[in-house]
């Protein structure tokens, strides 16, 4: 839902609006307070459609989600996008799907969670940003900087400052991190305000420490005493007393207290098309152009931990000058007929939360080369008292907070985390104590290995394990990687391209030489990267059945380069410093053992043998 | 709007009459000789008429620069008494070839004049800015001079360099009160020119003190007494002294400077012959050049911007060309883009630029001989590419555009690159690279694109079709015409029983043609090796064959095979392979002389000394670019040597440019680049004729030029 007339879904916008631009996307970002998988697939097939590219090819760019760990309960595994907790104790509200493209960044904010409701069902206040260039509200880029992930940091350093808001729609971006949104609204609020419309659906904080928060109201009312409060609620049940999702008790407190008894009305919101979930506040004022609306319109419901306590919640909102006239004619669609005294209403409080996640884990991240998930706790002591499960499957968390030899599986995106048998769980009035869970990150330059978990690696995967220098490549969408030379084969796609080839497995043992002469090697790093170079060989047998000559004649010489490249990095001086020059020696010799040219044309192979055994 | 009288058919000078009354082929393009009288009244017309300080002769490739060029240097010699004329030509060769086309072509084409051109307005060659000042210094300098900018450039004297930045540190206690030791200035001198041998006497120089201050402010430190900048720019300022010093020396001015091949400029010595040498000592300069820019549009405001040393140039001419917007426009082509200018800006180009150019659609077509790596090229092949690779990944001086295009060239050119100057990106894999080229005699063997090409060529050429061959390596062209000559071996011993023949008939040749009897033994040679002459002598065929190729061989009958007989020579067998570069001549001094005669050679490998200044065009279509350079206006010149007026082409046979490289391989990714240059060079030079055709249409229209879209 828009303040505007054109009613198109504001993905249908988003996606013409893509269509159009004809770019390819850098990044892709979504913030939500609780996050479904497959509606947020979803988007991104509507995405990649809309920019006329495989939705698979998403897997390389950063695209990730952060959302609040209450209420994350898992995902299915997805190669596409990861999945981030909000590392920070505060409740994570906004509501954001940025896209990066070539030239300019488009995000949408609003009310509406990367859930299927909010994308499909509820009616939602959501706006569409397009600023068409690489400028966002720094208030954006410093909530940008406070989020896991590489799809923040790629966003904010592709972005510079640019003005609050959006430069099309005039107004303020806001974020709870800067300020309280609602003291901003407040102390900037215009003289003159003889009219206050407030639409939620709820009052209450759903997961809040005073069931009863009627703070929000009260502010308004005690800068506004003589206002007329206009309060538009869910509708629940029609009759001749309409049931509306609220708390009487809230109402009638707050109506004692104003000065007039009539000042407040009330307009219960049908949930035809959908239930109603977007968030406004709006000011009405006579001022110097006329009657005007100042509005706050995003993430905050209407309570005082959203808007006016510092610390609490992280919300996004958007504050504006509109003409009345579009006010109304937004309200106007909402189709909610008379106004209604509170007697004329019943009410039915808003289904609170009760239950209370079990988060012992921050983080877990997954190794794909050596198979590792290190676990990082919220808590130390958390660690003594939980137990970790993957699908059904505990697992033996080791002393180091590693998991080793851990297979990943398609269908778990997640671990879960319950407390212990016999651990006392701390009861408490909010509900019931539920398993945590925790989802799996695998490194972005990581994502190709997760092939491996469904099907064989080809040579090309393995070969991009090794990585190159990010500084020189550059990967499918432009973006640097940190993988390759960013050029992948597709086994006999066309012509044998010696050069692109060559230069790409030069490029990544360049790479590795690199690395191996600036980095300190653990044991277990050492064995990761060794395993790699075996992994590489094997993969590159020459005899494999189906092949023509030269890509037989091209694995020989895959073989021999990593041959020669054990043997000469073995001798560099920097390496030995690192004291890895006897590991590469022995490997160079294991490895040429099983050179086995047999497969290779006779001519080629004694060549392929020179380059394996003469070395500079 | 006046017309300018002098040019076409009944006017002073017909630049089509020398070619029409040659006849043969050449008068089968008449339209196209004719319109070259159109252009060099644009010509004319924009330096004379509107004022232009100078004009861009931009034609492509063998549509007659030279001759239209030479038509405005007549009209103005004709309209204006006393005018002089320099013509400068990039080399000592090509002074003698614009002489000659002068002497000869000239002045048949302008017949009424015939006596001027053999006194008044003979040329006079000079070979240094000393003879050009000496010349201009007497009572009747000569009208018409030509000389090579090379020569010019040369102008500096390292000797004079000494002298002058000896004096210039005389000034150095003027300039900062600090005082140099003897043995200081020298090694201020040895730093900045090199070694010199000091206990020669050193002679005063003639320098002034505000070149002294200007020189030793903007490069001398007086606090670490040491020069502050890069010794190049020391000699920089002091090559600045000598151009104004010669520059001050020549007395008179030049109502008119045609500098041909003028894309050369580019490079600095040559730029400061114009920028310094000659900077407001001419009215007016043409500068005739088929490729303005290559590798980036500002090259192309450069060559502008060099109008601004003529005497006549305004502020305007400055403002306008400063502010000509081609930048945007090369973006907006390269984005694929429209650009909403384009129409001011070509109104802004035609006024300094006069263009024609080739119907690439109909007149050529573009091809590619494409090998790929077999069982046991394919290693050899990897390690080129590793050692590629490994130039390419060191930033240092081996990361230079010439060395991998040595290394593409062929395995014999890179393994000779890299022994002449090793590689330590590629540190242990010359050697591999060397043992697995080898061929068991030691000497490298051929690589795949080599074979793939002899093989086509050795297959045209038994056609008895001709076919020229740019390489960058003399080492390839070597080894590309010994297989050839391998190959070929049957032809040659076909040509050896025919040379025997035709040598019995030469009387009969004499009788029949009319001939003396030296010029029928050239003829007969000539036959013996042309493919398509009579196997038997039959008066009938033979006396049909003369008259096919007499137009255009033998344009002058026996005077030109008389003029032939040194370079075919005498009972030596003609070549079907022959090499031009700078090694060729201990081999064969006259290997372009042979190439044009309907015979062997069939083959002409030529080095990029070959790519300008020689026509190819009689006998062959074909040029075949087996080496790439970066640069597309040295490819559209190696293509000019065949794609000319008057050549062997025809609408049904085009002319064939004949791409060859290694599939796969780095030569591949050259391949495509320079094609997409050479594309980018022609759209943003636009295509069709820049002239005004129609004198009556208004002025903006006048300059309108079509670019494709």
């Amino acid at each position: 839902m828009q303040l505007e007339p054109d009613r198109a879904s504001v993905l249908d916008r988003l996606c013409a609006r893509l269509g159009a631009s004809g770019a390819r996307p850098r990044a892709i970002l979504g913030c939500t307070y609780p996050f479904k998988t497959a509606i947020f697939a979803e988007i991104l097939e509507h995405i990649a459609k809309a920019l006329s590219i495989d939705a698979a090819d998403l897997g390389r760019i950063p695209v990730d989600v952060v959302c609040d760990k209450r209420l994350y309960r898992g995902h299915a595994l997805d190669r596409r996008f990861r999945v981030h907790l909000y590392p920070h104790e505060q409740l994570f509200h906004p509501k954001l799907l940025m896209i990066l493209l070539e030239n300019e960044v488009i995000w949408i904010s609003g009310s509406g969670n990367l859930t299927a409701a909010g994308y499909c069902s509820n009616r939602e206040i959501a706006l569409l940003h397009e600023p068409g260039d690489l400028k966002l509200p720094p208030t954006l880029r410093r909530l940008l900087a406070k989020l896991p992930g590489d799809a923040a940091g790629v966003i904010r350093d592709a972005t510079g400052d640019g003005p609050r808001g959006s430069s099309r729609r005039g107004g303020r971006f806001v974020t709870s991190l800067d300020s309280r949104i609602g003291r901003e609204f407040l102390s900037r609020a215009p003289r003159g305000v003889h009219e206050i419309c407030i639409l939620a659906p709820y009052f209450e904080q759903a997961n809040g420490d005073d069931p009863l928060d009627r703070g929000w109201l009260d502010a308004l009312r005690a800068r506004f005493p003589d206002a007329l409060f206009r309060v538009y609620l869910p509708l629940l049940e029609t009759g001749r007393r309409p049931l509306v999702q609220g708390d009487r008790a809230l109402f009638e407190a707050f109506r004692d207290n104003l000065r007039q008894l009539d000042s407040l009305r009330f307009y219960p919101v049908r949930d035809d098309p959908g239930p109603l979930h977007g968030k406004l506040v709006a000011l009405v004022y006579r001022g110097t152009k006329g009657r005007r609306a100042r509005i706050l319109v995003g993430s905050p419901n209407p309570s005082r931990r959203a808007l006016l306590l510092p610390g609490r919640n992280v919300e996004t909102a958007w504050i504006a000058d509109v003409k009345v006239s579009a006010l109304a004619a937004f309200l106007d669609g909402l189709d909610v007929g008379e106004s209604r005294p509170l007697e004329a209403l019943r009410f039915a409080p808003p289904r609170r939360q009760s239950e209370i996640a079990w988060t012992a884990l921050s983080c877990a991240a997954l190794d794909p080369v050596t198979r590792t998930l290190s676990l990082t706790w919220v808590d130390g002591r958390r660690r003594q008292e939980t137990d970790v499960f993957y699908g059904s499957r505990r697992l033996k968390v080791e002393a180091d907070s590693c998991v080793h030899a851990f297979v990943l599986d398609a269908a778990h995106g997640a671990v879960m985390t319950c407390p212990k048998s016999g651990v006392r769980v701390p009861t408490t009035p909010k509900g019931k104590i539920v398993p945590g869970y925790c989802p799996i990150d695998v490194a972005l330059a990581d994502r190709m290995l997760l092939g491996a978990v469904e099907a064989e690696m080809s040579p090309e995967d393995w070969l991009a394990l090794l990585g190159s220098d990010p500084g020189r490549s550059v990967g499918f969408f432009g973006e640097a990687s940190s993988r390759g030379t960013g050029r992948t084969f597709q086994t006999r796609t066309g012509a044998f391209g010696p050069s692109e080839r060559v230069r790409d497995l030069a490029g990544h043992l360049r790479h590795t030489l690199k690395r191996l002469r600036l980095e300190p090697w653990s044991r277990a790093e050492r064995e990761a990267s060794f395993r790699v170079l075996r992994g590489i060989f094997a993969s590159h047998d020459p005899a494999s059945s189906g092949l023509a000559t030269d890509d037989r004649i091209w694995r020989a010489w895959v073989r021999a380069e990593i041959i020669r490249f054990a043997a000469y990095a073995a001798r560099d001086r920097e390496v030995r410093g690192q004291g890895l020059s006897g590991p590469l020696r022995s490997l160079a010799s294991e490895l040429r053992g099983q050179l086995d040219l047999r497969a290779v044309p006779a001519l080629a192979r004694a060549q392929v043998h020179l380059v394996a055994s003469d070395l500079p | 709007m006046r017309a300018t009288p002098w040019f076409g058919r009944g006017c002073p000078c017909d630049l089509s009459r020398f070619a029409m009354k040659t006849g043969g082929v050449l008068a089968n393009e008449p339209a196209a000789f004719r319109a070259q009288n159109r252009r060099a009244a644009g010509v004319y017309r924009r330096l004379y008429e509107d004022g232009a300080p100078g004009v861009l002769l931009a034609d492509e490739v063998g549509k007659g620069k030279t001759y239209v060029a030479l038509g405005v240097v007549f009209a103005l010699l004709a309209r204006k008494r006393r005018s002089r004329v320099v013509i400068l030509t990039h080399s000592g060769r090509m002074a003698k070839e614009w002489e000659h086309r002068w002497r000869v072509e000239m002045k048949e084409n302008c017949r009424a004049y015939g006596e001027r051109f053999e006194e008044e307005w003979a040329p006079s060659q000079f070979a240094s800015i000393t003879e050009l000042c000496n010349a201009y210094d007497e009572d009747e300098p000569p009208r018409v001079a030509i000389g090579s900018y090379e020569t010019l450039k040369k102008y500096g004297d390292k000797l004079d360099e000494v002298y002058d930045l000896h004096e210039i540190l005389g000034w150095v206690n003027d300039c900062f009160g600090v005082r140099l030791t003897k043995q200081h200035r020298r090694e201020l001198i040895r730093s900045a020119l090199g070694q010199f041998d000091f206990r020669r006497a050193l002679r005063r120089a003639r320098v002034s003190r505000a070149e002294a201050h200007r020189l030793l402010r903007a490069c001398f430190d007086p606090d670490a007494k040491e020069w502050k900048v890069k010794p190049h720019r020391v000699r920089d300022f002091l090559d600045e002294i000598q151009a104004e010093r010669h520059r001050i020396a020549l007395p008179r001015q030049i109502d008119l400077l045609v500098v041909d091949e003028a894309h050369k400029l580019e490079g600095t010595a040559r730029r400061r012959v114009i920028t310094l040498l000659l900077h407001r000592r001419f009215r007016k300069c043409l500068f005739v050049t088929a490729t303005p820019f290559a590798l980036s549009v500002e090259q192309f405001r450069r060559r502008l911007r060099e109008f601004e040393h003529a005497s006549t140039c305004t502020q305007s001419f400055r403002d306008e060309v400063i502010s000509l917007p081609l930048g945007e426009f090369a973006d907006a082509v390269a984005n694929g883009g429209d650009y909403p200018k384009k129409k001011a800006l070509e109104g802004a180009l035609r006024k300094y630029m006069v263009r024609d150019t080739w119907d690439h659609a109909k007149t050529r077509s573009t091809h590619t001989w494409r090998s790929s790596g077999q069982e046991d090229t394919l290693v050899p092949t990897l390690i080129l590419e590793r050692i590629i690779d490994g130039v390419l990944a060191d930033r240092g001086q081996t990361h230079i555009a010439s060395r991998r295009e040595s290394l593409c060239s062929s395995w014999a050119a890179a393994a000779l690159s890299i022994d002449r100057s090793p590689l330590p990106a590629a540190a242990g894999w010359s050697d591999l690279l060397r043992r697995a080229i080898s061929a068991p005699s030691g000497s490298p063997r051929p690589d795949p694109k080599m074979l793939e090409a002899v093989g086509r060529l050795a297959k045209l050429a038994l056609g008895g079709e001709k076919t020229v061959v740019f390489t960058q390596r003399i080492a390839t062209a070597k080894l590309l015409q010994k297989l050839l000559a391998t190959r070929l071996a049957g032809m040659t011993v076909d040509f050896n029983r025919r040379s025997e023949r035709w040598r019995r008939h030469v009387d009969g040749l004499a009788n029949l043609l009319g001939l003396a009897c030296r010029a029928a033994r050239v003829l007969a040679k000539v036959l013996a090796h042309a493919p398509d002459a009579p196997n038997h002598w039959d008066p009938v065929r033979v006396r049909a064959w003369w008259n096919r190729h007499r137009p255009r061989a033998f344009p002058q009958g026996e005077e030109s095979l008389l003029k032939l007989e040194p370079a075919l020579g005498k009972g030596r067998r003609l070549p079907l392979v022959v090499r031009f570069d700078s090694e060729s001549g201990a081999e064969d001094a006259h290997p372009i002389e042979k190439f044009n005669l309907p015979s062997a050679p069939l083959v002409l490998i030529a080095s990029p000394k070959g790519q300008e200044g020689i026509d190819l065009h009689r006998y062959c279509r074909r040029v075949v670019l087996y080496d790439l350079t970066w640069n597309p206006a040295h490819m559209e010149q190696r293509i000019g040597r065949v794609h000319r007026l008057g050549g062997a082409h025809s609408a049904k046979k085009k002319v064939e440019v004949v791409y060859c490289y290694q599939e796969g391989t780095y030569e591949a990714l050259m391949a495509k680049r320079v094609q997409d240059r050479c594309r980018m060079l022609r759209v943003l030079l636009g295509a069709g004729q820049w002239l005004d055709q129609d004198e009556e249409i208004e002025d903006v229209e006048r300059y309108r030029m079509s670019f494709p879209p």
